[in-house]
């Protein structure tokens, strides 16, 4: 929650998750994402991950 | 082929200059040789002469002038010694007994010409002489210095026969050494004219039998064929990078030509224009990575060296390729830890693009329902990965991929966390 409302890069991902210092070309970020969606938006109408277009995505707290 | 290149060549031209050393030798062992037999040989004849004199010296005491004249005109008609010649005058040079007519004008030893009563030939014969006083008389021993002379003119023309021969067969040696390498550099000039021409499989010969040419010829075709692996190398690396360049090369154009076309349109094209951006960046990082490659092989760049704890890496690479293998319907784990830490000396980077890599090609090639397990083992000086791919055989990467993984040190028994890199 460190990085609520800001865009986080995919390269910035796998930097802090993984160590990874360079894009490896796969879909392994947007899988992770995708599984961390069903765990922790697919239960409740709020949701919380946003995918910023071109950008790399954000955690927005509901309003 | 013409004789002009053997002459050339540095086998006949070294016959030919130990042939002038041979020659040079042989004329001054041949002139101490002839020397020597002629010196023995006149010592000799002049021993015997003394002894003769002494002779006739004693028949001269014993007998008189008249006993004297009478053996020397006797030792004349049995012709015993046929290459000698005797004289014998008296107080006045007067000619008494023996061949020789006309008396020397010296006493003591000399080689000279004596005049004889009657010569065996119009030739004049050269003499050892002899010439002692015998009271008022003259006594002249002479003998022929003919068989002397034959013995010299002999052992020159034997030194020369054997000189000559050695001689033309010295060059004739030369000659077959010089046409033997000069054939051999021929067809290695053919082989390499040809390689040139772009047969990258030609080979020069090497004889059963090796010399240093054929030494050679061995060097170059290791260089030839480390040469030929190179070129392939670069083709097929360059195959590699034009695979690799094409889609993202492709997408960026599709992009641009989309963007192109909503521009016409009137429309917003920053997401077309992300999009080529995007596949740009992916060329972008392509390019870094083949650099970075080079520039490990070239042991230029080691900047981004570092030690890899390789179990770690796996567990790490496992965990950001599971929920994919997951939704492909593959189910990946990783072994259990068979050897104590796995230190590697590497790009880190390269070696965790390479084991992504390889999984996320186990994961899209792999049939639904595969199991794939993974771990780092090391065996001697290398490191494998292991794999473990159950339902249905994966080509398996075993020891193609981490063949390239050598020691960096020339440490046989490297110690753990060192000495170890990603060495092409």
């Amino acid at each position: 929650m460190e990085n609520a409302n800001r865009v986080v890069s995919k390269t910035i991902i796998l930097e802090k998750v993984w160590d990874l210092n360079f894009d490896p070309g796969t879909t392994a970020v947007e899988t992770h994402i995708s599984k961390l969606r069903q765990k922790v938006d697919k239960p409740f109408a709020e949701q919380l991950i946003h995918t910023v277009r071109n950008m790399g995505y954000s955690l927005r707290a509901p309003r | 082929m013409p004789l002009a290149n053997i002459t050339a060549g540095s086998a006949f031209r070294v016959a030919v200059q130990l042939l002038a050393v041979f020659i040079v030798m042989l004329l001054v062992a041949g002139t101490v040789l002839v020397s020597a037999v002629t010196n023995t040989l006149e010592s000799e004849t002049r021993a015997q002469l003394e002894e003769e004199a002494l002779l006739f010296e004693d028949i001269y005491d014993a007998e008189g002038a008249q006993g004297l004249t009478k053996t020397i005109e006797e030792l004349g008609r049995q012709s015993v010694l046929f290459d000698h010649a005797l004289g014998l005058f008296d107080k006045d040079q007067v000619h008494l007994a023996g061949e020789v007519s006309l008396m020397p004008d010296f006493v003591g030893w000399r080689k000279t010409r004596l005049t004889l009563v009657e010569p065996q030939s119009d030739k004049e014969q050269n003499y050892h002489a002899r010439v002692l006083q015998l009271d008022s008389m003259t006594l002249v021993i002479g003998r022929s210095t003919a068989h002397i002379d034959a013995a010299r003119t002999q052992l020159i023309f034997w030194l020369l026969i054997t000189g000559v021969f050695l001689s033309l067969g010295a060059l004739v040696l030369g000659y077959l050494a010089s046409r033997r390498s000069y054939r051999k550099l021929q067809r290695m000039g053919q082989i390499l004219k040809a390689i040139a021409a772009g047969d990258m499989t030609a080979r020069i010969p090497v004889a059963e039998k090796p010399d240093q040419i054929d030494l050679i010829a061995q060097q170059m075709n290791a260089q030839l064929q480390h040469l030929a692996t190179l070129v392939n190398g670069i083709q097929a690396t360059a195959t590699a990078i034009a695979h690799d360049l094409k889609t993202p090369l492709s997408h960026a154009q599709i992009a641009l030509y989309e963007a192109g076309d909503k521009c016409d349109r009137g429309e917003d094209p920053e997401q077309e224009i992300s999009q080529a951006l995007s596949k740009l960046e992916q060329l972008n990082q392509t390019f870094d990575t083949i650099l970075r490659i080079s520039r490990i092989q070239a042991h230029t760049d080691r900047s981004n060296f570092a030690e890899v704890e390789l179990h770690g890496l796996v567990e790490k690479i496992y965990d950001l390729l599971e929920p994919g293998a997951q939704d492909a319907g593959i189910q990946l784990t990783v072994l259990p830890q068979q050897q104590a830490e796995l230190n590697l000396y590497c790009d880190a980077g390269m070696i965790q693009q390479m084991l992504i890599n390889l999984l996320t090609n186990a994961i899209t090639h792999c049939p639904s329902g595969s199991h794939v397990q993974v771990s780092a083992v090391r065996q001697g000086m290398m490191f494998f990965s292991r794999w473990k791919i159950t339902v249905r055989e994966f080509p398996r990467p075993s020891r193609t991929l981490f063949s390239n993984l050598l020691p960096v040190s020339a440490s046989p028994e490297p110690h753990p966390a060192t000495g170890w890199g990603w060495h092409w």
